[in-house]
């Protein structure tokens, strides 16, 4: 075993909510010595998927989003993933392990919560209130949005004021006003999307070039991840990164985290001592690595929360321009987002006109996918079809969970399993959200829409799983990140959210991220 | 297994048409289909009666006989060669010209995607000037 020089701080997992708040604390506190472990390494982004010859290949295979799939590729995967038993869960986790975290290879669709978000049990009865509120994380939104290079427009109603966004909105395409028109003939509320892709070049980074498949990882680095953005201030202001470093256990002594025990690239076992440990590896990653901890705290793991989604696909006759552009970023309409209790469910729905995926996955998906029908099917969607997602507040539940399995997997952790059952409430709102997607569909003009009314392999948003709250009994944080069973053990990620909205998190992950770490310095001052 | 069986099973999969080329004339790598899903050529043959008897029946005849393996006790073995045949046909420069495409990967030229016209603007006005919708 080898035991390295303590350090103040060490954080596990080079995601968004660790890069965020390793920057920020970095920068406020700058003489503390900070290391961050990443169990995955870094890619290269010239020699991401879309630059390649075989890069449509690439979705079902090395490059799939699903690690589960990654795993099963015969190219071995850039991304250092593990197993996850999700036999039992409605939707099948997303996720990149790598330096950047799911970044790498997300949307960037990049909306924040609402204020009400923040409030659901004082608004409408259900959920939990968060610590605190909007107004108190929308400072950190600002910086988060500066330091990531938000493409959109300001003025929106669905929101309370945002500055002139960084960079203009993407282009909308044909595919954009036709959805539009839709909206409009209906009087119903739209606006383009807030992206963490430039529309032009920003902060050194070059304008997006349209390519389309984001979710192969950016060549061009116009689509933020964070180890294009935040890793490299932070490495700059002297944080030391060790990647292929994969932590086994946090150590913890009489109610403290007196440090981690990782195992490096060489496989050699390592004792790293902090004054602090910050755990970041995701609504699945961190409960895990808690778990196995040891650490005691009832609602660990429990209430995981994706987002309930559905989605819809409409085909016109016109021929629109999906398969191009940013693959998450069109449009979206925040008119049924917040509470009508005509609806028989509380909280809303997003609607998210999305852009299309590429050729080769259009043609796996068909029903049948072979034979002639499938030919006239892919005449008909190819270049003429648009979807929309129908994205629910998922609220959270006590029996939606990750727990450990009894076997020990490759990486030297006990396995992960989740638990997860669509809840009657996720339901009545996501067939609420699926009829209205249609009604604007056909007031678009659709000649034909597929409705899917249970999207499963869209689970990107791990959430819930460390929540904070005041209650050690049902939370596992405090409204700073502490842990209420050993306070110098932090979380800085999306595990936290006490409840999810229906939007997007990579928003507020990085806010989050930004304020924990300003909650530490203070601490620290 | 003959060149003419599998290539009738391809094309049968994935026949030609108006816009489309048939497997065989996508550039498909017919051999390699054959020698990585060997089983489910055989159990096409035999489920024909030969495969003589395959490549003398009529189109539709032939898409019956694949549909029922699609649905039968071998349908994991034929939804691989499915999987197969569909990866290489869509990524054939044939196809993707064919559906009015281009050709090669995504980057560095990217695509061309159209700002909004200004009657688009005009209407977002409507949204802008509603009252706050947020709690």
């Amino acid at each position: 075993m080898i035991r390295r020089e303590p350090v103040d701080v060490v954080v596990v997992g080079a995601g968004f909510g660790g890069a965020a708040f390793t920057w920020r604390l970095t920068t406020r506190v700058p003489e503390l010595r900070i290391v961050c472990l990443e169990r995955g390494g870094w890619v290269d982004h010239a020699t991401m998927p879309p630059a390649g010859a075989d890069w449509q290949r690439a979705t079902l295979g090395d490059w799939a989003t699903y690690p589960n799939l990654r795993l099963k590729s015969k190219n071995p995967a850039p991304s250092a993933d593990y197993p996850i038993d999700d036999e039992n869960s409605a939707f099948k986790p997303l996720m990149w392990n790598g330096v950047g975290g799911s970044t790498i290879n997300w949307a960037a669709h990049f909306p924040r919560l609402h204020p009400s978000d923040f409030r659901t049990r004082t608004l409408d009865g259900v959920g939990d209130d968060w610590p605190f509120d909007y107004f108190d994380l929308e400072p950190y939104y600002e910086e988060n949005d500066a330091m990531v290079g938000v493409s959109g427009l300001a003025g929106d109603p669905a929101y309370p004021p945002k500055p002139a966004r960084p960079m203009p909105p993407l282009p909308l395409g044909r595919l954009g006003m036709v959805a539009a028109r839709g909206f409009d003939k209906l009087g119903w509320h739209w606006w383009p999307v807030d992206a963490a892709v430039n529309s032009r070049a920003h902060g050194g980074r070059a304008g997006c070039n349209h390519c389309g498949p984001c979710l192969l990882g950016c060549p061009t680095k116009a689509k933020c991840s964070v180890d294009t953005t935040y890793w490299p201030k932070a490495l700059a202001a002297g944080v030391e990164l060790r990647t292929h470093a994969i932590v086994q256990q946090v150590d913890i002594e009489g109610g403290r985290a007196t440090g981690v025990r990782y195992r490096d690239h060489d496989g050699r076992d390592v004792i790293q001592p902090a004054s602090y440990v910050v755990v970041a590896g995701n609504g699945i990653g961190t409960p895990r690595l808690l778990m196995a901890s040891g650490l005691s705290s009832p609602a660990l793991g429990r209430n995981l929360m994706f987002h309930s989604a559905s989605y819809l696909r409409a085909m016109f006759e016109e021929e629109l321009d999906g398969p191009v552009g940013p693959v998450g970023c069109a449009l979206y309409s925040h008119e049924f987002y917040e509470t009508d209790d005509s609806r028989g469910f509380k909280r809303g729905i997003h609607l998210q006109v999305t852009r299309e995926n590429a050729l080769l996955s259009q043609a796996t998906r068909l029903e049948p996918n072979w034979g002639a029908e499938a030919h006239r099917l892919l005449r008909e969607e190819f270049r003429h079809s648009m979807t929309v997602l129908v994205m629910g507040e998922d609220l959270p539940e006590d029996h939606n969970r990750v727990t450990l399995t009894d076997k020990i997997e490759a990486d030297g952790l006990p396995g992960v399993k989740l638990d997860y059952t669509l809840s009657e409430h996720s339901r009545k709102s996501l067939d609420f959200g699926i009829a209205r997607a249609q009604e604007v569909l056909r007031a678009a003009g659709a000649h034909r829409i597929q409705t899917i009314p249970l999207a499963a392999v869209t689970g990107w948003h791990l959430l819930g799983t460390a929540r904070m709250g005041t209650d050690p009994a049902t939370s596992v944080t405090d409204g700073r990140g502490r842990c209420h069973a050993a306070p110098n053990l932090l979380v800085a990620d999306g595990s936290l959210f006490p409840t999810v909205g229906a939007v997007n998190p990579g928003s507020t992950i990085g806010a989050l991220g930004l304020k924990i770490a300003d909650d530490l310095a203070v601490e620290l001052a | 297994m003959t060149q003419d069986f599998s290539t009738a099973v391809l094309d049968t999969l994935l026949p030609g048409d108006a816009v489309l080329p048939a497997a065989s004339r996508s550039g498909i790598d017919a051999a390699g289909c054959l020698s990585a899903h060997a089983s489910v050529f055989q159990a096409i043959a035999a489920a024909a009666g030969g495969e003589a008897a395959f490549i003398a029946k009529s189109a539709e005849a032939r898409t019956e006989l694949l549909r029922k393996i699609d649905l039968g006790p071998d349908a994991p073995i034929f939804k691989a060669l499915v999987a197969s045949a569909i990866y290489d046909y869509y990524t054939s420069d044939a196809v993707v010209s064919a559906l009015g495409w281009r050709q090669g990967p995504p980057q560095p030229s990217g695509h061309k995607v159209v700002e909004a016209d200004e009657a688009t603007w005009q209407r977002l006005d409507r949204v802008k000037g509603r009252p706050r919708l947020w709690r």
